[in-house]
């Protein structure tokens, strides 16, 4: 809905559908959880995790047919299942879902599932722990990393596109988004937390994800123009992150 | 609400303002030390490689060692919908 209003102006039809799928799917994982989890803690990162699963499935299935203009192979599908991060989400899903049904340990006082590492086994917790609270600073640092090494600034700074899609993509999309969620909020539907509302904000106010960059290089899609869009939306969307944390942190104190 | 007011305390809350003074201090390491060469385009690889395959994997498996919380779980749920959601409202 947002993508055909906001690209009208823009003639090419294969032009407009791309520029929709690079608005619709941002850098969540790179870009969104590790700022989730910096903000919100480990209850932001299960919310940001389940809306991920949802999100790389149709970015792996339904983005790869809208710009191959191919079908799904068996690999593709492989490809979505083995996902390291999928099998992890799925694994601590799995893991947190089942704990009622798991055989239980006595740690301390308190009765918990063999499984739960962060009470049975510390020693393997803390590492995992310690990969973990790498994610955001590297990403971060991935991020001015791929800004350091691509930006032309004459090229990038002229490109009228581009900063509109990059605004579009860092202030518009959430906005929409949060409103449309704050809407439903306040008619009762499909309730969300603070920090499930906060979650989708954030995520959606990832930059450009990578994926469909390289299917548009792959498949000959536009792919200087995504590439210039995913530079600036690097650019807007470390603009957009103050605006949205205040933002958020206003409907929290309002609300 | 004092709307201004309110912005300053969201400021000053050192969890907000160290938030984003990290974002944009590491960002901007990593472009002044790429942009100066002393980060090569392999680094940027390789450091991407370590976020996807370890990084976020286990950040993402660790959230989940916690108590299960059914109000947690609807809201999980509820947010797989929306992001369906989302996704068909942007595109």
């Amino acid at each position: 809905m947002i993508s055909p209003l906001a690209y009208w102006r823009v003639s090419s039809a294969d032009q407009r559908r791309i520029l929709g799928i690079i608005t619709t799917f941002g850098s969540t994982t790179v870009f969104g959880i590790p700022i989730v989890g910096a903000v919100y803690g480990a209850r932001g990162v299960i919310y940001a995790s389940l809306f991920n699963i949802a999100y790389r499935i149709l970015l792996y299935t339904y983005v790869y047919i809208r710009m191959s203009k191919q079908q799904v192979t068996l690999r593709q599908m492989m490809k979505i299942l083995v996902n390291p991060i999928v099998v992890a989400t799925l694994l601590g899903l799995g893991c947190w879902l089942f704990q009622p049904l798991a055989p239980h340990v006595i740690v301390g006082q308190h009765l918990v599932a063999f499984y739960r590492i962060d009470q049975t086994a510390p020693w393997l917790y803390q590492p995992l722990q310690y990969l973990a609270s790498l994610a955001a600073p590297l990403s971060w640092l991935l991020v001015g990393c791929a800004l350091g090494s691509r930006l032309s600034p004459t090229e990038i700074l002229t490109d009228r596109l581009a900063w509109y899609y990059g605004a579009l993509k860092s202030f518009m999309v959430p906005a929409v988004c949060l409103g449309s969620v704050e809407a439903c909020q306040l008619v009762g539907i499909g309730q969300v937390s603070l920090t499930g509302i906060a979650a989708i904000a954030l995520l959606m106010c990832s930059p450009t994800s990578t994926i469909p960059v390289v299917y548009s290089v792959n498949y000959h899609q536009y792919p200087l123009m995504t590439a210039k869009c995913s530079i600036v939306s690097n650019i807007t969307s470390i603009m957009a992150l103050p605006v949205w944390l205040v933002v958020l942190n206003l409907i929290r104190v309002g609300g | 609400m004092d709307i201004w007011r309110e912005l300053l305390r969201v400021l000053a809350d050192t969890r907000v303002s160290g938030i984003i003074v990290s974002v944009v201090l590491i960002t901007g390491l990593g472009y002044v030390l790429t942009a100066g060469r002393v980060f090569s385009d392999r680094f940027e690889k390789e450091i991407s490689r370590l976020v996807l395959v370890a990084a976020v994997p286990a950040l993402s498996f660790n959230s989940f060692m916690q108590p299960l919380d059914i109000r947690a779980l609807r809201q999980g749920m509820t947010l797989i919908a929306w992001t369906l959601f989302s996704m068909r409202f942007c595109w």
